[in-house]
């Protein structure tokens, strides 16, 4: 235990790896703060929204209870949605930062409505969150690298290794001690700051855990290769700049080299190209003879079919109808979208087997719920309660029933 | 009357509609032009900053490239809604926009030839000069870092001398 002792003293007094480790969990630290500011920031957005949706159901039911409507009530009342953010969420933001958390949508087509995003400063995004998977990614290496590259190439250049060769067990114990040593305070810096920052945040025991295991794994994997790099037996600067170089080729070059590759492989559209389809289809009806849109209505609801003929003038169920056929003639192109966005997260995982980096980070969002499953498990939601909005409206269209102040607060709600 | 009552309404109320956005979206722009300035002050700290700006400004992508798209496309949909409404004031009646009986979906409807009199889209592209007025402050911070890495290299020599 003694040598253990003697051995930190020695680390404590090297003032260059203390510093070092010092920074990495200021930076740690910083990034945690930073990631949980964000995520109260959009916990209080959401929060906000039930004031706000009520003083606008108010003003919209004033105007509607006056001729009792149902079309005016689902053509004009927007019904909130939005994504909590996991306990986790603030450690790897994701696609959180620009990818909608909340979104408004109403019993119309929804195709050209769930494509909306909210607006962001795009040369903010740019550059990506400082966030901590970020640090744990991209830093810690460099930080693994800075303190292992020359530790015994250190002790060869101060003509020490002969000395400490001589003493009983070898120069491998010492330097397999001083290693440890190393190694246990590289991940501490990293990681207390966010078991701080989750534990604060009401997230479970398991994920934390896990998340932990994976950033010391993750270290691991550079202190290893610095210990392999070590074997050559080259000098201290030719291991840096070894290392510094495969750092550069497997957390940047391969990974946006692959990105690319995947992009590529893997054809897209836009969800706006969906959007312009569903329109196109939706603005057709005017065009063609009511009755054929209503045909075609009841022909996916059945349940609907009795509901009396069309008046003479304007009605709303031959609007949200139409709306309807626009959603269900491009149900195929969201189909495809969707498995195509499917399949680059897939080979994107797929990927993360061969590059640390990238299979970390698909972890980590996975782990903090904010990866293009979470996303797309959002907009599965938001499908669902469209659905019953559209159900809860139609029976009052179809069966004309009419639509009084109270009945706003029977819609239902996310 | 003249003019068809709704057309009229139509104009006045997209007038006011337009004045309300706009609003938001100068106050959206003002707080994003905000940040945008903080980034690139923050150029001074790091000549990668100072580079990304000074390149996206003379490429033309860079926010205010953005805006000048949001702006251009924004007037047009302005113009084309107006010109619109214009066409209902003056081309449908009163009578018929009103009318609710089965033939008024007809009668409220008018040639196709005015889509084709509308012109489309064209964007106007920043001249050169202008380009090269918004990479100015990227250009003035790099040349700083150039000259103080000038003035290094000159101190590090006159050291590598006395050696």
């Amino acid at each position: 235990m003694r040598v253990w002792a003697y051995e930190l003293r020695l680390l404590l007094r090297a003032r260059l790896t203390l510093a070092a480790i010092l920074l990495l969990a200021i930076l740690s630290a910083a990034a945690v703060a930073s990631g949980m500011v964000e995520m109260a920031r959009q916990e209080d957005a959401i929060a906000r929204i039930a004031p706000a949706q009520a003083e606008d159901v108010a003003a919209i039911a004033k105007w509607v209870d006056e001729k009792k409507d149902p079309g005016s009530a689902a053509y004009y009342t927007f019904h909130p949605t939005w994504d909590a953010p996991s306990p986790l969420a603030f450690a790897a933001i994701g696609m959180r930062d620009v990818a909608p958390y909340i979104l408004r949508v109403r019993a119309l087509g929804l195709e050209a409505q769930i494509w909306d995003g909210d607006t962001f400063n795009p040369e903010l995004a740019l550059p990506g969150r400082f966030d901590w998977s970020f640090v744990l990614l991209f830093l810690v290496p460099l930080f693994a690298i800075a303190l292992f590259h020359d530790l015994s190439s250190g002790e060869r250049e101060a003509g020490r290794l002969r000395t400490l060769s001589a003493m009983p067990g070898g120069a491998a114990r010492v330097l397999r001690r001083r290693a440890a040593l190393r190694y246990a305070a590289l991940v501490a810096a990293a990681v207390l700051p966010f078991v701080f920052g989750a534990v604060l945040s009401g997230a479970g025991g398991l994920p934390i855990l896990a998340i932990v295991l994976l950033a010391a794994a993750y270290a691991g994997f550079w202190v290893a290769a610095a210990a392999l790099v070590a074997r050559l037996g080259w000098s201290s600067v030719a291991n840096a700049a070894t290392l510094a170089a495969a750092w550069l080729v497997l957390t940047l070059v391969l990974p946006t080299f692959a990105q690319v590759a995947i992009d590529r492989a893997v054809p897209v559209g836009q969800g706006t190209e969906i959007a312009r389809a569903q329109r196109e289809a939706v603005n057709r009806a005017w065009d063609i003879p009511r009755e054929a849109t209503m045909r075609r209505f009841y022909a996916s609801h059945p349940q609907l079919a009795d509901s009396p003929p069309l008046p003479p003038a304007f009605h709303y169920k031959w609007y949200l109808a139409f709306h309807q056929i626009g959603d269900e003639s491009v149900a195929p192109q969201v189909a495809a979208y969707r498995r195509g966005l499917e399949r680059r997260a897939a080979a994107a995982d797929a990927l993360g087997w061969v590059l640390p980096s990238v299979g970390v980070q698909a972890a980590l969002t996975r782990l903090a719920y904010t990866d293009l499953r979470a996303q797309l498990a959002y907009q599965d939601r938001i499908r669902a309660f469209h659905r019953r909005l559209r159900a809860f409206y139609y029976v009052y269209l179809f069966r004309d029933r009419p639509f009084g102040r109270a009945d706003f607060g029977k819609a239902p709600t996310f | 009357m003249p003019v068809n009552y709704k057309g009229l309404l139509a104009v006045e109320g997209e007038r006011i509609t337009r004045g309300l956005f706009d609003d938001y979206a100068s106050r959206s722009f003002a707080a994003q032009a905000r940040q945008t300035a903080l980034v690139d002050a923050a150029g001074v700290l790091s000549p990668t900053i100072a580079l990304r700006a000074l390149s996206m400004a003379a490429a033309g992508t860079d926010f205010a490239g953005h805006r000048r798209f949001l702006d251009q496309a924004e007037a047009y949909r302005y113009a084309l809604v107006q010109r619109l409404n214009r066409l209902e004031a003056d081309a449908v009646s009163y009578a018929d926009d009103t009318a609710e009986d089965p033939g008024a979906d007809r009668r409220k409807r008018i040639d196709a030839h005015h889509w084709a009199e509308i012109p489309r889209f064209a964007f106007q592209a920043p001249s050169g000069s202008d380009l090269a007025k918004g990479a100015l402050p990227g250009l003035a911070i790099l040349a700083g870092w150039l000259v103080a890495a000038m003035a290094a290299l000159g101190w590090a020599t006159r050291r590598l001398g006395a050696r």
